[in-house]
């Protein structure tokens, strides 16, 4: 169909390329693949395509790289692949614009939520059926009323502190999606607030004690250790 | 001639002070030499000529001439001289001591005052203008210091440059001695040579005790030379050794001022160098660093990309599973995923060792949460963790941790897996976090197959697997633990296991912490 989502896969393995179309052709998506950042550029230019699947381990040039100069012309989700340890380099490429990452070996299920997530979230999916407007978001017993400055968990209030609730919403607002310490600092403590992101955890730890039953066996807030923290989507 | 320390002074004395009274010899001389020279032109030419008047007038020429050409001292021995050669010789009557005319008198009684005033503002004047001298040459020899030292480049080329600063202003010889090993070496044409036992002696000492010793001071005042630290910083870098030309400068104090302003900068200049060699250290261990992350994250990206196909593709063969197909292969499916999923833990685990093999490992420490990393850690063995009764106990308080979080992940995920592959299937396995006194607490317990408490130290080591393993079909190369212990004491922090009352094991790790209390 000519309104599936439009995926380029720039990723220069083709046993992963392989697995990536397998996966996603279930979900109707359509795609195209390249094997070098260079290619990867100039496809992206051409054939305008809904997301970006991009592999921080090309050949050719420095995944950081691509996605700087993808993000000086075009706003396009972009998702990063990479190898586990490599937390510095997920943050970088999420600071520089990414949207989330999968870290190898990942399996089909995070593979297709993330997708699902970064498409959603750049408003090029249709909302999901049932989807509540955006004065509020709902996940889950969670539901975080935007306007009425309100968080309920099932039937029971929870009382946030505003900064807690400032956490929430930027979470809210992004859910699914993997979100950096610097970004939660930014959002809720204003652009000046430097390398303190310790704050962020300090309060994430807060939030996490008020949302959730058991902390080490989170049901909504997922911690992504070393990168940041991820709302759950449903 | 070098000479030993605490000889017998007496020859030494004796010879100093020769050379003392040689120092004022020779400008005696010449004082003399001049006032002969006035007496023989006033007696021969000016008396005749000018009468008396003229003859004060050459005498008082003298003087200050003799003052100016001479330290100072001379003008009054000069103005002594003619004091008594001017009425003897030139006021009637002639050859005698006496004055008759009441002129003459009147004219000596203002002789002698001038005369005296005279030498007396010279010698003043020449202090000035020896003063001025003085602290011309220093700002010279300060000036050329600062300029060759600033542009040497290691310990010895500060050192010759210092010395040859020194040589073009100040007669005196100077040496410098710095520690080598065990060694005390002295520059010597170039090159940095060990000073013999005997010699040693006194250098040392100053090294040691930062005070200056030798000849001028309290310690060893017998010494041939002086010697002064070279200190900064709070550290003494090495020793000066001074022979001064002019042995009553031993004792001067605008001369020791000097010196110690030299070995100021020559000191400082040494911290500089030590400062830029340890930062030269730094740079090879930052960049040692960078090339085996880049060498680790090459073999990790081959490594893993053919895991991930294998994974993935079998993870999708599994979620797009036929209903109908047999059973056995979908079993054949979960085999392959499972076994991706192991020999990827391998991987991390073997890379890691590769990285901690090294002696000196630079960590990304950040301030992490304690429930960060034990949930995290969880939901990598989310899978397996069902199996077993597994209890999580963390703290009230707030807890934050320095560490590089993906590595004590990895030890919590080892500690896991450790404590399920020696536990039966539903048993209980507890894991917990506290805050201790300057320092985190973790542990993993469980009710397994345990060990013995003889090999408490051994299970650490690498490739040690517990006893029977193969036979009991527990898999494993036995890298896990030893990597938790390599990631642990990276970190400064101990790890260590002990038996359980009633079967099992307990593996607690530390970490040194900061704690951040949250109401």
């Amino acid at each position: 169909m000519d309104n599936a989502p439009l995926l380029l896969l720039v990723e220069d393995e083709r046993s992963i390329r392989n697995f990536l179309k397998a996966s996603l052709s279930t979900q109707g998506y359509r795609f195209l693949e390249v094997d070098t950042g260079k290619d990867g550029l100039s496809m992206a230019a051409s054939h305008v395509p809904d997301l970006v699947l991009l592999d921080l381990g090309l050949p050719d040039m420095d995944g950081l790289a691509v996605i700087r100069e993808l993000r000086s012309w075009s706003q396009v989700p972009v998702i990063v692949i990479s190898a586990r340890g490599q937390e510095r380099d997920k943050v970088a490429a999420l600071d520089a614009g990414a949207d989330d990452y999968l870290t190898k070996p990942f399996g089909v299920g995070e593979l297709l939520a993330r997708i699902r997530v970064a498409l959603r979230n750049r408003a090029r999916l249709p909302a999901r059926a049932g989807a509540e407007p955006s004065a509020a978001f709902t996940a889950g017993d969670l539901r975080v009323d935007f306007e009425a400055r309100r968080v309920f968990l099932g039937d029971q209030e929870v009382h946030l502190t505003p900064i807690e609730f400032k956490l929430m919403t930027a979470m809210a607002k992004n859910a699914g999606k993997v979100l950096t310490h610097n970004f939660l600092l930014r959002e809720v403590w204003g652009p000046g607030s430097g390398d303190q992101n310790h704050y962020v955890r300090i309060y994430m730890a807060g939030l996490r004690r008020k949302l959730e039953k058991d902390p080490a066996a989170p049901r909504y807030i997922f911690t992504e250790v070393g990168v940041g923290y991820r709302l759950a989507d449903e | 001639m070098e000479r030993e320390y605490g000889m017998k002074r007496t020859p030494g004395a004796d010879a100093s002070g020769l050379r003392r009274w040689g120092f004022l010899l020779r400008p005696t001389a010449a004082a003399l030499a001049v006032v002969a020279a006035c007496f023989f032109v006033s007696a021969a030419v000016v008396f005749p000529a000018a009468g008396t008047a003229g003859v004060v007038i050459v005498f008082l020429v003298g003087i200050v001439y003799t003052g100016v050409a001479s330290e100072g001292l001379q003008g009054f021995f000069a103005a002594a001289a003619f004091v008594v050669l001017l009425p003897y010789f030139f006021l009637s009557p002639a050859h005698a001591f006496s004055i008759s005319s009441r002129a003459d008198a009147r004219l000596f009684l203002l002789f002698v005052p001038a005369a005296f005033a005279a030498a007396f503002l010279v010698s003043r004047l020449k202090q000035a203008v020896s003063r001025a001298q003085d602290a011309a040459r220093r700002a010279d020899l300060m000036h050329r210091l600062s300029r060759d030292i600033a542009r040497a480049d290691g310990r010895i080329a500060v050192l010759s440059a210092a010395l040859n600063a020194v040589r073009e202003v100040l007669p005196d010889r100077i040496d410098f001695y710095v520690p080598g090993g065990r060694e005390l070496l002295r520059l010597y044409e170039g090159d940095l040579v060990p000073v013999d036992e005997h010699h040693r002696t006194l250098p040392d000492w100053v090294f040691a005790g930062n005070e200056p010793a030798g000849r001028g001071t309290r310690v060893m005042d017998g010494a041939d030379a002086l010697y002064l630290p070279l200190h900064s910083e709070g550290r003494t870098l090495g020793v000066m050794g001074v022979r001064c030309a002019d042995p009553r400068e031993y004792f001067s104090r605008e001369k020791r001022q000097l010196l110690e302003a030299v070995a100021a900068h020559v000191a400082s200049a040494l911290r500089r160098e030590e400062s830029a060699a340890n930062g030269h250290q730094e740079n090879l261990l930052a960049e040692g660093e960078k090339l085996r992350a880049s060498l680790l994250r090459s073999i990790s990206h081959d490594l893993r990309t053919p895991l991930t196909g294998i994974v993935g593709s079998a993870g999708f063969l599994l979620e797009n599973w036929d209903g109908d197909s047999s059973p056995a292969d979908r079993e054949l499916l979960v085999t392959i995923r499972d076994e991706a999923a192991w020999l990827s833990r391998m991987v991390d685990n073997i890379l890691s060792l590769t990285r901690f093999e090294s002696e000196k490992v630079l960590l990304r420490k950040e301030s992490e949460s304690v429930e960060d990393v034990v949930s995290s850690a969880l939901r990598v063995m989310a899978a397996r963790l069902p199996n077993y009764r597994v209890q999580v106990r963390l703290p009230d308080y707030f807890l934050l941790v320095p560490m590089e979080s993906s590595l004590i992940e990895q030890v919590l995920v080892n500690l896991i897996d450790n404590a399920m592959k020696y536990s039966e299937a539903g048993s209980e396995i507890e894991i917990s976090a506290e805050g201790g006194d300057g320092e985190a607490v973790f542990a993993v317990a469980d009710r397994g197959k345990g060990f013995p408490p003889a090999d408490r130290e051994r299970i650490f080591g690498k490739f040690e697997r517990g006893a029977g393993d193969q036979i009991r079909g527990v898999r494993g190369t036995g890298l896990g633990l030893s990597i938790c212990k390599a990631i642990v004491e990276a970190h400064g922090g101990r790890i260590g296991a002990v038996p359980r009352d009633g079967g099992g094991s307990r593996f607690e790790f530390t970490l040194p912490l900061e704690v951040d209390s949250h109401g």
